[in-house]
């Protein structure tokens, strides 16, 4: 970048330029079709949040496809209990889940990996929905973009039912209350219901552990590939700093919520309530509440509320984008936003949302509560934005009559003097020698979670790193 | 891909191939009579057919989605009514009476636990009377000496495939002796597994599949069928 300024020959010259003659020669390529922005200043990682996706995703698939190598996709034979004797379930039994334990347990560097994937997963769909809601309110499904908000709401669907297959496959009961559900819904559904059940689902639970795994990590990534070379823009930005912030903010989760291979699922044993995921705590609100089929409250609605963002570029027909001349969108946005925060919270709360679930009978939800919350909540949060969209735009529109500048505020940049540039920078190469002994010291005593909170805290540091140094090499 | 090929074929044939695209109204030279079907629409729709006739041959290809189903066991010994009976008759007088899985055990059939958690079923001694003091009767076997007072159900609930545990709704004394669902609570009743609570009676669902039973001289009760499906119920 700095090529022209530079005089003197320094060491790493013949690196960069290898480098720049590598990076010039891709121009015969595809790759540079696509227009790559590097920011050369911070810029707010929202508008890039389906980058950052991508990036989680690639982390998915390297995480995901180490996992391969110790995964067991088999459910196994499970001994029925001996009568008159206390229960000892067959090491032959589940030993998908088996595999997943001996992941986390003895596997080295097996529960980092897991930790990893997981966090991934969760940080994919959440910024997954993110990046939806971003360019919803941006207005960004319109201007020619359709297919890529069509291709992108479908994509944010397949990987929510990536996710699910995915942890599925650890067959442990939470995993098992899924494949039941997932199960009932596709039974339920009309006409080639047994059919499709049958398919995606097996007749046997050695046939749908193969299934899952056949599902997960080939045909939906697939799938998902697919999809993203129509949903990939032209332009994209790759934000280093925030790149690699995001990938350690994702190990720092892992390290300090290590996740946990769950209850054993055996078929020899009683059932025990377990929550779904949290993304899908909302459908299981929905499942608990009293009267309502269970097609409808796990298909149906949402198949309305995905359909209602699909379709809202072809009903959104003005051409203005900026939120303030969208008060019914804006209001729609922000009122299923509210939407999906009390279904998803409700979902882990007793049939009573402020008490928690503890016991069977508090699982069934009172329609009328219910229905009533999410109508007076939603109607209160379309309302109150609607009115405050168009009182700003009002104000705005007085502003502009009477010719008064428009309240917009702006930063100025701060520039780093070189006193600070030089410590901070020493500062953080101290601080990740520092942590990069603590690694290693970690992982001498295998303390894999302080492992991997420390590599996550080093890309952190590295991001801070990148992100001086672009910021100071273009002020000056 | 026909198209890049006429530039050496046009010296011998005259007017049609090298434009292919634009369709100029009449050729210059040959029709005068108007066929049928131009020469062009025949070999679009031989084009078209021949597509439809290729995908048709791979057609059934969806074939190798289809499960593998094992074969069913066929009618097996599953309970010893006197140990069963023994196990009731030891907590009928005592508070255990109102914690049915003390004379109740799982087995699973027809498929064993390895293919489907959803042929697991309980076979349970049906305690004499209700609290309300019904006789409670098998009604598959009302007469039967021995499998008037068994039944077995299959255990996947009917609303989303959970398994259902026995259980005892209400004040022991009080209430009724149950079948559970621990997921979304569906409640089913004892003696004929018929939907009383929870989703499973809201929506009118189907009640459990029955196991069909026999009974031979020394007490030993084979499982020989089931009405209905799991998960689906008895229609």
């Amino acid at each position: 970048m700095a090529a022209p300024s530079r005089k003197k020959k320094g060491v790493l010259d013949p690196i960069i330029d290898f480098l720049k003659w590598t990076w010039e020669r891709h121009e015969r390529t595809l790759l540079l079709a696509l227009k790559i922005v590097f920011p050369s200043r911070f810029i707010s990682p929202l508008g890039f949040l389906g980058m950052l996706t991508l990036i989680v995703f690639i982390i998915l698939g390297v995480t995901g496809a180490l996992l391969l190598f110790h995964f067991t996709p088999f459910f196994g034979n499970c001994l029925p209990p001996v009568n008159g004797t206390t229960y000892v379930p067959a090491a032959t039994c589940n030993q998908a889940y088996n595999s997943v334990q001996s992941i986390n347990n003895d596997v080295s560097w097996g529960q980092i990996i897991r930790n990893i994937h997981y966090h991934a997963s969760n940080a994919m769909v959440l910024l997954a929905v993110m990046h939806m809601f971003y360019q919803y309110f941006g207005g960004r499904y319109k201007l020619r973009y359709e297919i890529l908000w069509v291709t992108g709401i479908v994509l944010g669907v397949v990987t929510v039912i990536e996710a699910y297959t995915g942890y599925d496959l650890i067959f442990n009961i939470r995993g098992q209350l899924a494949i039941n559900i997932g199960q009932t819904l596709t039974y339920y559904s009309p006409v080639i219901g047994a059919n499709l059940a049958q398919i995606i689902f097996g007749f046997s639970f050695n046939d749908l552990a193969i299934r899952f795994y056949a599902f997960h990590v080939f045909i939906i990534p697939i799938i998902m590939l697919a999809i993203m070379a129509v949903h990939l823009p032209r332009n994209l930005v790759l934000d280093i700093p925030v790149a690699s912030a995001i990938t350690g903010v994702i190990l720092i989760m892992g390290g300090l919520f290590p996740v946990d291979v769950g209850v054993k699922y055996d078929p020899n044993l009683a059932t025990q309530i377990t929550f779904p995921e949290w993304y899908f705590t909302s459908l299981y609100a929905f499942i608990r509440v009293h009267g309502l089929n269970p097609f409808i409250a796990g298909a149906i609605i949402p198949a309305i509320f995905v359909l209602i963002f699909l379709v809202a570029p072809f009903f959104d027909r003005g051409r203005k984008i900026a939120m303030i001349d969208r008060p019914f969108w804006v209001a729609l946005g922000v009122a299923s936003l509210g939407q999906i925060a009390i279904v998803t919270v409700w979902g882990f709360r007793a049939a009573n949302p402020f008490v928690a679930l503890t016991g069977e009978s508090q699982l069934v939800i009172d329609p009328t509560l219910f229905a009533g919350s999410l109508l007076i909540a939603t109607a209160l949060a379309y309302g109150s934005v609607y009115a405050f969209v168009r009182w700003r735009r009002a104000k705005i529109d007085q502003l502009r009559a009477a010719r008064k500048p428009l309240p917009y505020r702006k930063l100025a940049p701060y520039i780093l003097s070189k006193s600070e540039v030089y410590s901070l920078i020493g500062g953080l190469l101290v601080l990740q020698g520092f942590l990069d002994v603590a690694v290693f010291r970690a992982l001498l005593d295998s303390l894999n979670n302080f492992a991997l909170l420390e590599i996550g805290m080093v890309l952190v540091a590295f991001a801070a790193t990148v992100h001086i140094y672009r910021v100071t090499s273009q002020a000056k | 891909m026909d198209e890049k090929k006429p530039s050496t074929s046009t010296t011998s044939t005259p007017p049609a191939p090298t434009q292919p695209t634009v369709s100029s109204p009449p050729t210059v030279a040959p029709p005068v009579k108007s066929p049928l079907i131009s020469r062009r629409r025949f070999l679009q729709g031989a084009l078209a057919a021949s597509a439809v006739l290729a995908a048709a041959s791979v057609g059934a290809s969806g074939q190798i989605l289809g499960p593998q189903v094992p074969t069913p066991l066929s009618a097996q010994v599953i309970a010893d009514w006197n140990s069963l009976n023994q196990k009731y008759m030891d907590v009928a007088s005592t508070p255990d009476l109102y914690n049915e899985s003390k004379y109740s055990q799982f087995f699973y059939w027809p498929y064993d636990s390895s293919v489907s958690p959803y042929y697991k079923n309980i076979i349970a001694r049906l305690p004499q009377k209700d609290a309300s003091g019904q006789l409670l009767v098998n009604p598959l076997y009302p007469t039967d000496p021995i499998l008037s007072h068994v039944v077995a159900f299959n255990t996947t609930c009917v609303h989303l495939r959970c398994l259902v545990n026995p259980g005892y709704a209400g004040d022991p004394g009080a209430g009724e002796f149950r079948l559970q669902c621990p997921c979304h609570g569906s409640q089913y009743r004892l003696v004929d597994a018929v939907p009383v609570a929870g989703p499973a009676f809201d929506l009118g669902l189907n009640p459990l599949p029955q196991v069909e039973l026999t009974v031979d001289s020394s007490g030993k009760i084979s499982a020989t069928g089931m009405k209905g499906m799991p998960g689906i119920g008895r229609t």
